[in-house]
């Protein structure tokens, strides 16, 4: 079954592939004589992303992440922190055979110091990596800038575990989403001959500092929510 | 260990697409074509999520998770039940009978795998 579905997704690939290779070779021989074209550069952009997000899908990993690679380097390029020259564009009409085998051989490669040679090219042209990695995450501070501290009390119903939900789970999401300090409230907790082992009498007070915005945070607790409405 | 999930549909597509995001985010899965072919499957099989279409032939998701949760072994077990319509009333039937969310069709893989990941890590 797997392996049909498997089959067909990467047969849909391999002509959606066909058809992105193509107007991505065009894209970029026009980049080579307007290396200065936002709209080519986007466009060349997206059509690498959408290789990369494709052949993931069509469970074609090594593919994916070459592509990955190959979209940094138009990353940093529509970020202004690279010039589009012609060791760019001729290192990507490279790439794109590359993907091109990869994609007639579904991935099937003889040859894989090949990829490992262009992957060091394409490494090399990318602009200092600590630095931009720096860039980006202070690029990332200064677009949201806006922090926000966030306190939540989480009182769920004391039957909340035979709704299959797992109280820890939610905690630890929240964990994930920024900087985050959690409080367990005892007050309710019952003397140890009246406690039933399987309710929850046990609250949380968090505190949690996140650069998203209240309906995401509010979505960890959208099945749980639910009961109190 | 890998964490198993049931998935209940009646439609192929669905469950291989199911299936198919799963596996490739490391969880076991384990296929039932309705409620009844479900509840056969489960003797003795460890299953740590449940995700199951509400629309069945026969029994529908609504009564297949009550009979679930009633179920000693499986009291504590997330079930996701995937529905067409978002009203509210469905959701609320869906809890009442011990589901534990929700996910609206049609969803995309990775809408899938963050359901999953929030009720069974």
């Amino acid at each position: 079954m797997t392996n049909d579905l498997l089959a067909q997704m990467r047969f849909g690939f391999r002509q959606e592939a066909r058809e992105l290779l193509q107007e991505l070779n065009s894209v970029v021989l026009a980049l080579e004589s307007e290396p200065d074209d936002r709209e080519l550069l986007d466009r060349a952009f997206r059509g690498v992303h959408t290789l990369k997000g494709s052949g993931g899908t069509a469970g074609m990993k090594e593919l994916s992440a070459f592509a990955h690679k190959l979209e940094e380097v138009f990353t940093a390029a529509r970020e202004g922190k690279l010039q589009v020259n012609s060791e760019i564009t001729d290192c990507t009409l490279k790439s794109l055979d590359l993907i091109e085998q990869m994609v007639e051989t579904e991935g099937d490669l003889a040859d894989r110091s090949k990829i490992e040679v262009i992957e060091a090219t394409l490494a090399n042209l990318l602009p200092n990596h600590a630095a931009t990695t720096l860039a980006s995450s202070l690029a990332t501070v200064a677009a949201v800038d806006v922090r926000h501290l966030y306190r939540i009390l989480f009182k769920p119903d004391t039957t909340i575990f035979y709704s299959g939900t797992d109280p820890k789970n939610l905690l630890d999401e929240l964990f994930t989403l920024g900087e985050c300090r959690v409080t367990a409230r005892l007050g309710d907790l019952p003397a140890l001959d009246q406690m039933d082992p399987e309710k929850c009498y046990l609250a949380w007070e968090i505190e949690l500092i996140s650069s998203l915005p209240e309906e995401k945070i509010r979505e960890v607790f959208a099945f749980v929510e639910f009961e109190r409405n | 260990m890998p964490k198993t999930i049931m998935t209940i549909d009646d439609s192929p597509t669905i469950r291989q697409m199911v299936k198919f995001t799963l596996k490739s985010t490391d969880y076991q899965v384990v296929e039932a074509v309705d409620g009844p072919d479900a509840l056969m499957k489960l003797s003795g099989q460890r299953i740590d999520l449940f995700l199951s279409d509400i629309n069945m032939p026969g029994m529908n998701g609504f009564e297949l998770a009550r009979k679930i949760r009633g179920m000693p072994a499986f009291k504590f077990t997330p079930i996701v039940l995937l529905t067409t319509e978002s009203d509210q009333a469905k959701k609320a039937e869906g809890k009442a009978a011990g589901a534990t969310g929700w996910i609206v069709k049609p969803f995309s893989p990775e809408q899938l795998i963050a359901v999953i990941k929030r009720v069974c890590p």
